[in-house]
């Protein structure tokens, strides 16, 4: 059985652009595993702060009964989207690969569990479903039932790695050979930073990091070998001060993890391919600015590369920051206003 | 706390009859398979109790800690709290503050660094916090 919702059109963003917009629940983890709203609850917010309409998600967040649906919850996603007029872009899959302890999946068991997936995304009316193997073989396998079910596979491209990453590369070449528009990649923004976000190096300051360990720390993500080297000579580094590294937890990693310093113009080598967007962002100052992403020239390449879809909007301060520390949802209207302002001021530029 | 290393919220202690549950809370992003889970250690009072004493409830089931890693058809959802029970000869009193540590280890099913081998997430909080319910 496959029925479809009616598609509703998300708008563009500001008139003459292909960009929509919208946001992941993701931006919204820390209230939702406190417990603070349904699922009903959280939709309810997102429509009267007016920052949707497209709404994605990660399905092991939002879905119970992951990596399956229940008719109950297809019933109910439908009534809210009605109600709200919004618009699914992305179903975010993972692929479980260590569900169990014994042994990883067999190939067949990666294709089951990613084609589960793939269903419950296409009875709540999403498009596309955002994957995280770009394996060839699990791809061809994949790619006749994403032609039944009318959906668009997007491999997540995401710090540290670039548009040029050889693993990035790699991938680009397995597209090539298999030529499908189904396939494409989701561009997130962490990998297009310009510098360390304030959101973490507030964490690590509270963590016990001095104001010296943090410049040093900025001067290694800098540079341009990779996450391990980096994370080794940083790790080294605050041996050297007599820090113990363990005190920061997973943090110190997560620092060259998620935040990638890739050039944005990159993301034109690809821009064809990009299917969605994550925008992501840690914080907007008091100019409407993100202090570590340069929206302005990341939004440029994307209207001058004539994208169409999605600016989805990732708010990942909840990796960093305290439940209540921050208001996602007041943050993301305003990434929602610095996005439409990008969007304008590429428009107006002459070389465009 | 932020999402990678909450383990205890505030409402997190519940007495009981055997001694004292402790709820928790996935300390990632998104819901796990029971079996990422590899670890739990609890402190109370600054005294670790013996894993072997300790039991894990999820809904209306019951583990050992070392039986989580077997489960990996049980989604441990992020909103469902995992309910530790503590056995005390002396459950704590109403009201009464009751200082826990509890560390959560975590192997990530879906980030693979090498066959069988996964990301991994330590996550440890230590908090005074009143006891509430009453056993019965």
């Amino acid at each position: 059985m496959t029925t479809t919702l009616p598609a509703s059109v998300a708008a563009p963003a500001v008139e003459g652009s292909g960009i929509t917009l919208g946001l992941t629940l993701y931006s919204l983890t820390s209230e939702w595993a406190a417990g603070r709203y349904d699922l009903a609850g959280l939709l309810d917010v997102v429509d009267a702060a007016g920052i949707g309409p497209g709404i994605e998600i990660v399905a092991s967040q939002t879905i119970r009964s992951y990596p399956e649906v229940t008719d109950d919850f297809v019933r109910d996603w439908r009534e809210a989207f009605d109600r709200h007029g919004f618009v699914p872009s992305s179903f975010g899959c993972n692929l479980d690969t260590g569900r169990r302890r014994d042994r990883d999946m067999t190939p067949d068991e990666e294709f089951e569990f990613t084609v589960a997936q793939f269903r419950s995304a296409h009875a709540l009316g999403f498009p596309l479903v955002r994957i995280q193997s770009a394996k060839p073989s699990l791809i061809r396998r994949l790619l006749p039932v994403a032609e039944e079910l009318d959906l668009t596979m997007g491999w997540e491209l995401h710090a540290p790695l670039g548009p040029n990453s050889p693993k990035v590369l790699e991938i680009r070449e397995t597209y090539a050979e298999i030529d499908s528009p189904r396939l494409g990649f989701v561009a997130d923004f962490s990998s297009t930073m310009h510098s360390m976000s304030p959101t973490i190096l507030r964490k690590l300051a509270r963590m016990g990091l001095g104001q010296e360990e943090l410049g040093r720390l900025q001067e290694i993500w800098a540079t341009d070998a990779d996450i391990d080297a980096r994370h080794g000579e940083f790790v080294e580094y605050l041996h050297s001060r007599g820090i113990a590294p363990e005190s920061l937890g997973s943090f110190a990693r997560l620092a060259f993890n998620m935040h990638g310093h890739v050039d944005p113009a990159e993301w034109a080598d690809i821009m064809p391919q990009i299917v969605h967007v994550h925008a992501k962002f840690y914080y907007v100052d008091e100019h409407g600015d993100e202090p570590a992403i340069d929206y302005p020239a990341i939004v440029r390449e994307f209207v001058r590369g004539g994208y169409e879809g999605f600016f989805s909007s990732e708010w990942e301060g909840h990796a960093f920051a305290d439940l209540d520390e921050a208001d996602p949802v007041d943050l993301v209207r305003q990434q929602h206003d610095l996005i439409r302002r990008s969007i304008t001021a590429a428009l107006s530029d002459p070389s465009h | 706390m932020a999402t990678g290393d909450t383990v205890l919220s505030d409402d997190s202690l519940i007495r009981r009859p055997e001694g004292l549950g402790i709820a928790l809370t996935v300390p990632w992003y998104r819901s796990l398979w029971l079996s990422s889970v590899s670890g739990i250690a609890v402190s109370v009072e600054g005294r670790e109790i013996p894993s072997d004493d300790l039991r894990v409830e999820l809904g209306e089931r019951t583990y050992r800690v070392d039986e989580l890693r077997e489960q990996w058809d049980v989604l441990w959802f992020i909103q469902d709290r995992l309910v530790v029970v503590v056995p005390l000869d002396e459950p704590p009193a109403e009201g009464q503050e009751v200082d826990v540590e509890v560390t959560v280890d975590l192997r990530l099913p879906y980030m693979q660094i090498a066959p069988t081998t996964y990301v991994t997430n330590h996550a440890s909080n230590r908090r005074s916090l009143v006891a509430h319910g009453g056993p019965r």
